[in-house]
């Protein structure tokens, strides 16, 4: 694995990263990535944003009829109280991890080659975090509420109950959703700044200015930025890891044999970037054709993503393995039962989806020709979000649909309201994409250029901006 | 909760009893003060200030205040008081407490016989069944169809107006048409006039069928009950010569045999045989005490699941097993003995006849050997179904073994038996029926298909049907009348073995129904009409005593010592002898090409006259587990013989009638017997119960009244769902339910005080700190599984049902279930019951993930659920390791169970009638809560309240053990449930813990419940266990 390439060389010059996004200059990235926003939409984009928005209202047709009947139009029951809801929160705040991975995680580590894909997973990762939230809020009872779960003072001084997971999941998610997107928003804002310096019309002018909030690009900006970022990169780390050991905490902390798991809190942050890198591949390499960004986003981050994907695939792979030594070892009758049930029950086939696709198919990127034919690479991230769903719906459902009375053994069965649920929000998420991909700069300018070859010379047209910003960058750089 | 002397008759005495307007309640106050009894009373009460009402110049302050008062009673108007003008509290009875509920002893009719209850009222408003603590049938327990009754009070669909040809009309065009319809029968002494009711155990119907025979002699009477006793009864007659009913000692039986007797479940007595049973299986007080219990039967019954050595037999081979026994019992007290004696010639044809079946020879040799080592200390029994021989032979070997007198009680109807419903038909069928009276019967529905009851029906000229529905029977006739549910009237019951007991009313007819006996009355111009004066009348002749002893009848609601007289009779051996004789001409024998199907009374809807009764419909049957349904039964190795799975649509085909039935593989039924229960099938009883399930009666004729053999069985290809709610019987090699041998418990080291080493909790528990420390032992050696508290649970708090289509889903809201496992061969199973409500961890898992704290803990133990606090993140019930825990997935109180998915334009709203029902002490839950078992929290805070008053204000107040009960333990009839104060080291519960085979289920988890199991100790024979698994191997 070869993912801390070499310690950062700081003159661009020579910077070895320079060699990921060969061939390109100030100018052209300016024009192709601005372009995007400025130019008319090409014409899939509208079709795409309609499909997209058409099945997104699926689910809020579905939300409403749940919200306005009772969970009952789902097909939870006794035991399975928690079924497709909880699956699909789980897989969404996982994809929801590679966002702050990349930006946070990978910045620390110096890792340039992030630069061209940081945007877009942040992006990817805000929204996946918003599809996560729906179902939480959907999902219980009594929506209207919900506000219980805050901790507002009120006239029977009862407090939420801070003992429950389900609790300190509500603070996880809200401080990752809200440090996401400051994350997110602050790495924009010298890209915001160029749109609107570019902008030709007052509306553009207008909120991109608002959006830049005053950015000039000073020398001192600069320097606030660059320390802003780091903060926020700093702030950011331990968030990946702790909202999915807190979400896994739901499970972990419960005595349902399946959920009672010490390994829970690495399994399923290992699991996380696992899937939530599946899903960026799954996204960037489409929106790299349809945009010809193929020289931004090169083969060569694919193939980095992909060995991310395959050491975090292996990571899950032991983690099955050694669930399933625990459950033997262990010589406890109802763990045994309840791997022996995930094995051989009745959602043997979805263990075996989730084996197959987050284990054994992932092997393939052992080869390097594998993960350098993009279409090959597409299909198996595909297959790792699949399995990954599935490695969410058999822990919840196959541990409750059999625990620790025969008795009360049942079965799920989900309704067309779940999947509706289901597909309308992958709507959500994917009009929330495209919406991005046509308002706001995909690829983080200012990042990539800073690790751009210096420009033997400005080119006209060039805005000042930019070049001031460059060279005052590599000053800076040069300093620390 | 007070059991109060009810109606006061000196009050009822007091106001004048032509007032007409007796059967109804007053609407309005307006109505009511302008009654003179008003104005009467008002003088009474107020003689100063009576002439400022009266007189029209009532000062603001005096009208206010009666205003308020009058008003405020008057809101109550679901209180109507029962029968009678009734008044509004101005002065509150002295047994009426607002908010306390009010007891009154009333009588549930049964066929042939009654079942004694209290009902507890709110205001007027029966809610609660519990049984009459003093009746010996019921000691303060009830069975599952005793709690439902008060919801078919409130039933909306029971029959409301009277119909003429199927369309509305009126009680006074009735009134007008039997007027003059029976002047003209009159004049014809009766002549083509039939009754056909129920075959109802009462004094003053006796009474009135008494003066029919006098006013209208030629009328004719008949009794109809589709599961009736006909067996019983010539089994006595064969037996003794004349119609004994037998009832049975079950406290003073060591060893008991029963031939298909389901007396623990759907037979008559049930509750009073259970308590009676369960004495003897309490190992604590004396290890001798235990009994054993052998059963022999086709289908598993509830007593077939307690039973220490149970044979599978198909039901028609039971009596070549009783041959067999006889032989051998009669064999070997000749020995003892010496011969010449009569029993001696019967014993040699026994050996004549011979047994074609393979029998376990081993069955037979001990079960004789353990009767005769318990000589008048046995009991031998058969079930309804079995025909008359199988009877005659129980007595006369009870005779031999000289259990009559002690175990057997031979009890001598007063009345002989009136003209059943064959006889009925004939006559029908002959055109000599002008006018026909059903009075509660419904024989279109259940009686024998042969007879063709509906068909036949259409020849009569005049048809009357009184009935609590317009049900199948109502359909087919001129005229059909509402008629009041017993709560609403007035009647006298008697049980099978003639205990007296008093039918009264706890609220006026809310459909203006009115009763048989008021029905019978009008038409044959009795002297009264009213049934309240027949009711006396028949009081006093069944007595002799006065007034004060009917007050005290109506307030015990039994008359003591009231049973028919024991009588003595020795068995007819000569008569008996040419009975077996006749056997050897017995029919072929049941085999894979020979099956047969046996009928039997469902364990919930009994012969289907409770189908539109939701909460039996979805109490789930304790062996099946089956709700909305009944299914065909068949042996696992039947079905693998038939390659029929559970749930393939199966055509049955009876003497050339088929019928299109479920199959339920069911492990413990016997090989090449199919056994459908009764009572399903239903077109006309009532939005609940129509299409629910399948209906034997088209396959039951009088010749295979309850079995009969060469049944066809094709499978159809289709598949019908079967809602259950427990598809996994095997307990999956877990201590669930412990159950030991006698001898195993015996062996028993005595419990030692576990350090409880991995018991360490993460957080520390709520301080459970308060004065009372609540707690509930189950005893599974009690236990039956009859479900008797699933309902009781239901009744008393609030619980909805949910409907087939949600139990599909696995939403039942039962708070408390009874598991039933299966151990031991799947052919051949022995069967486990546990019930399982919230056991209030102390370290409870739902209470820690509540992210609302809604899952609280009290400081007497009890987990709280906080309705309006619970969002309904559904973590509680995950994390629940009994799965205990029910949400309220829609909104089930308000929707309709065919609205539940319409969305948000569904008609919502719960019938008036419903809510009448509802318990005002428990909240009624609504849709995205959580709700389980609350230990009947406001039981016990009653029961405190009313500890606190008795203590006058200081603070230390104590509950005597046993005050507080919540409805589970109190409608068990075996007593398997204990409640009480586990701080009190002398309270039952405390004591009881103390147990060498008491433990916590699941345990080990650390939960540390509250309530916890007492293991089942079983009694086996020694020796026929040893043969048993010898047998088995070679098998």
């Amino acid at each position: 694995m070869n993912l801390s390439i070499v310690e950062p060389r700081l003159d661009g010059q020579q910077n070895p990263h320079s060699r990921m996004t060969e061939g390109l200059e100030y100018h052209r990235l300016t024009e192709q990535i601005c372009g995007i926003v400025e130019r008319p939409v090409p014409r899939w984009w509208l079709p795409a944003f309609l499909t997209s928005l058409a099945i997104a209202s699926g689910a809020l047709f579905a939300a409403t009829y749940l919200i306005s009947t009772g969970v009952g139009v789902w097909g939870e029951n006794q035991p399975v109280g928690w079924a497709f809801d909880i699956t699909n929160f789980v897989f969404w705040v996982g994809i929801g991890h590679a966002g702050t991975l990349i930006s946070a995680i990978l910045f620390l580590l110096r890792q340039k080659w992030r630069t061209s894909i940081n945007r877009f997973a942040e992006a990817m990762t805000l929204f996946a975090v918003a599809c996560a939230g729906v179902y939480p809020l959907i999902h219980i009872g009594r929506v209207w509420m919900s506000w219980f779960l805050a901790p507002v003072p009120n006239a029977n001084a009862i407090w939420p109950n801070f003992r429950s997971p389900l609790l300190w999941d509500v603070f996880a998610v809200s401080t990752y959703a809200t440090v996401s997107l400051l994350f997110w928003y602050v790495g924009m804002i010298p890209d915001l700044a160029s749109l609107r310096d570019r902008a030709v019309t007052r509306p553009r002018q207008v909120i991109y200015g608002i959006l830049a909030l005053g950015w000039r690009g000073s020398g001192r900006h600069w320097h606030h930025y660059e320390i802003a970022y780091l903060l926020l990169a700093g702030l950011a780390t331990p968030l990946v890891v702790s909202v999915h050991t807190i979400v896994s905490f739901d499970f972990a902390t419960s005595v349902i044999p399946g959920w009672h798991t010490t390994i829970f809190p690495p399994y399923f942050v290992a699991g996380a970037i696992f899937s939530g890198f599946a899903m960026v591949i799954t996204l960037m390499i489409p929106a790299r054709e349809l945009y010809g960004l193929k020289d931004l986003v090169t083969d060569r981050h694919l193939d980095k993503m992909a060995k991310v994907l395959l050491a975090t695939s292996l990571m899950v792979g032991y983690a099955y393995s050694v669930e399933l030594f625990t459950a033997w070892y262990s010589a406890n009758l109802y763990e045994r039962f309840a791997f022996q049930n995930r094995l051989f029950g009745p959602l043997a086939w979805g263990y075996a989806i989730m084996v197959l696709c987050n284990v054994a198919i992932p092997q393939l990127l052992w080869l390097k020709r594998v993960r350098e034919s993009v279409w090959v690479l597409f299909v198996i991230s595909v297959l790792v979000n699949v399995g990954m769903w599935f490695e969410r719906f058999v822990i919840i459902v196959s541990s409750l649909e059999r625990d620790f009375l025969p008795s009360s053994w049942g079965r799920f069965i989900p309704t067309w309201v779940d999947l509706l649920q289901m597909l309308g929000v992958f709507g959500l998420f994917f009009s929330l994409m495209l919406l991005f991909l046509r308002f706001l700069p995909m690829v983080a300018l200012s990042e990539v250029k800073a690790i751009l070859p210096h420009p033997s010379h400005f080119k006209a047209g060039h805005t000042a901006n930019e070049s001031v910003q460059a060279v005052s960058r590599a000053k800076e750089v040069q300093a620390s | 909760m007070n059991h109060c002397p009810s109606h006061e008759p000196t009050k009822i005495a007091a106001l004048p009893s032509a007032v007409p307007a007796g059967k109804e309640y007053w609407r309005s106050l307006d109505e009511l003060s302008d009654k003179p009894e008003f104005r009467e009373w008002l003088e009474r009460e107020f003689p100063n200030q009576a002439s400022e009402w009266l007189g029209g110049t009532v000062s603001r302050r005096r009208a206010l205040q009666l205003m308020a008062a009058s008003l405020g009673l008057a809101g109550l108007a679901g209180c109507r008081r029962p029968d009678y003008p009734t008044l509004p509290y101005t002065k509150t009875p002295e047994t009426v407490l607002p908010g306390l509920p009010t007891s009154y002893a009333t009588t549930i009719p049964r066929p042939g016989s009654a079942f004694p209850v209290l009902v507890e009222t709110q205001e007027g408003r029966p809610t609660k069944i519990e049984g009459n603590p003093l009746h010996p049938w019921s000691q303060g327990a009830t069975d599952l169809q005793a709690q439902a009754a008060v919801l078919d009070l409130y039933d909306p669909d029971r029959s409301r107006e009277v119909m003429r040809t199927r369309q509305p009309s009126t009680w006074q065009a009735f009134d007008a048409f039997a007027e003059t319809h029976m002047s003209g029968l009159f004049a014809r002494r009766g002549q083509g006039l039939h009754f056909l009711s129920e075959d109802v155990s009462s004094p003053a119907l006796r009474l009135l069928r008494e003066h029919v025979r006098q006013v209208l002699p030629e009328a004719v009477w008949h009794a109809h009950e589709a599961i009736g006793s006909e067996n019983v009864e010539q089994g006595a007659v064969l037996a003794f010569g004349k119609p004994l009913t037998p009832t049975y000692r079950f406290q003073n039986a060591d060893v008991i045999v029963s031939l298909g007797s389901d007396f623990l479940g759907v037979e008559d007595g049930a509750v009073a045989n259970t308590r009676a049973f369960a004495e003897r299986r309490k190992v604590e007080d004396s290890l001798a005490l235990m009994n054993r219990l052998y059963v022999v039967e086709n289908h598993p019954t509830t007593t077939g699941g307690v039973a220490d050595h149970r044979l599978r037999l198909p039901a028609l081979q039971v009596q070549e097993y009783l041959l067999a026994l006889a032989r051998e019992l009669l064999l070997r007290t000749r020995q003892d003995q010496g011969s010449g004696n009569s029993s001696s010639q019967l014993a040699n044809t026994l050996v004549g006849v011979g047994t074609p079946v393979v029998l376990p020879p081993s069955w037979v040799r001990e079960v004789a050997t353990d009767l005769l080592a318990a000589r008048g200390r046995s009991l031998i029994l058969a079930g309804r179904q079995q025909p008359p021989l199988v009877h005659a032979l129980a007595h006369l070997l009870n005779a031999e073994l000289g259990n009559l007198g002690n175990t057997v009680l031979l009890r001598e109807r007063p009345e002989a038996r009136i003209k059943s419903l064959g006889e009925l038909t004939e006559s029908m069928r002959r055109g000599e029926v002008g006018t026909l009276v059903v009075l509660g019967s419904n024989p279109v529905y259940d009686a024998p298909s042969d007879l063709e009851f509906g068909v036949v029906l259409q020849r009569v000229p005049h048809t009357i049907q009184l009935g609590l529905y317009a049900d199948e029977t109502s359909a087919a006739c001129a005229w059909h009348l509402p008629m009041a549910h017993f709560f609403e009237c007035w009647g006298d019951a008697e049980t099978a073995d003639g205990t007296y007991s008093p039918v009264q009313p706890l609220i006026v007819p809310l459909l203006g129904g009115r009763s048989a006996l008021e029905v019978v009355a009008r038409l044959c111009r009795y002297e009264t009409t009213e049934p309240y004066e027949i009711v006396q009348r028949s009081f006093r002749r069944r007595t002799d005593l006065g007034t004060e002893a009917f007050r005290q009848f109506l307030h015990d609601g039994v008359l003591h010592d009231s049973a028919w007289p024991i009588v003595n009779a020795a068995p007819d051996w000569a008569a008996l002898t040419r009975a077996v004789e006749e056997v050897q001409k017995r029919t072929a024998d049941v085999g894979p090409n020979n099956l047969e199907l046996s009928f039997h009374a469902d364990r919930r809807l009994l012969d289907g006259r409770f189908a539109n009764n939701g909460w039996l419909q979805e109490t789930p049957d304790p062996l099946t587990k089956l709700t909305w349904d009944n299914a065909a039964m068949l042996s696992p190795a039947t079905a693998k013989l038939l390659g029929v799975h559970t749930g393939d649509m199966l055509e049955l085909t009876l003497a050339g009638r088929a019928l299109q039935a479920p199959a339920y593989v069911l492990p413990g039924q016997a090989d090449y017997s199919i056994t459908l229960p009764l009572g399903y099938g239903r077109t006309h009883a009532g939005r609940v119960g129509n299409g629910v399930g399948c209906n034997p009666y088209k396959l039951r004729t009088t010749a295979s009244l309850n079995m009969g053999v060469g049944v066809q069985l094709r499978k159809t290809g289709l598949t019908y769902r079967l809602a259950c709610t427990q598809d996994h019987g095997s307990m999956q090699g877990r201590d669930l339910v412990r159950s030991l041998s006698l001898q195993e418990y015996r062996d028993l080291p005595a419990p030692q005080e576990s350090a409880d080493s991995h018991s360490l909790p993460l957080y520390t528990s709520a301080a459970l700190d308060g004065q009372h420390q609540w707690g509930m032992v189950i005893d599974l050696n009690q236990c039956t599984g009859c479900s008797a508290c699933v309902v009781a649970c239901q009744s008393e708090n609030n619980i909805p049902i949910v409907g087939k289509d949600e139990v599909l889903r696995g939403r039942e809201m039962h708070w408390i279930r009874v598991d039933r496992y299966f151990t031991g061969s799947a052919n051949d199973p022995g069967v486990a019951h546990q019930p399982v409500a919230c056991v209030h961890c102390e370290n409870a898992p739902c209470e820690t993930v509540c992210p609302v704290n809604a899952a609280v803990h009290s400081p007497e133990g009890l987990n709280l659920q906080v309705y309006n606090r619970c969002i309904g993140t559904r973590y509680c019930a995950n994390n629940c390791p009994y799965k205990v825990r029910h949400f309220n997935w829609f909104d089930y109180n308000q929707r309709p169970l065919d609205q539940l998915l319409a969305g948000p334009l569904a008609e919502k709203g719960m019938p008036e009638l419903l809510q009448m029902q509802k318990n005002p002490d428990v909240t009624v839950r609504m849709r995205g809560v959580m709700e389980k078992c609350t230990y009947c929290v406001q039981r016990i805070e009653r029961g405190k309240t009313g500890a606190r008053l008795e203590a006058a204000g200081s603070a230390a107040y104590s509950i005597p053990d046993g005050t507080v009960v919540p409805a589970c333990a109190q409608a068990c009839p075996a007593q398997a449930i204990i409640f009480g104060d586990l701080s009190d080291p002398n309270s039952r519960v405390a004591q009881t813990k103390h147990r060498t085979r008491n433990y916590e289920l699941l345990g080990e988890l650390g939960t540390r419940p509250r309530t916890s199991y007492q293991g089942r100790v079983l009694n086996p024979n020694p020796r026929l266990a040893a043969t048993e698994v010898v047998e088995e191997t070679d098998g």
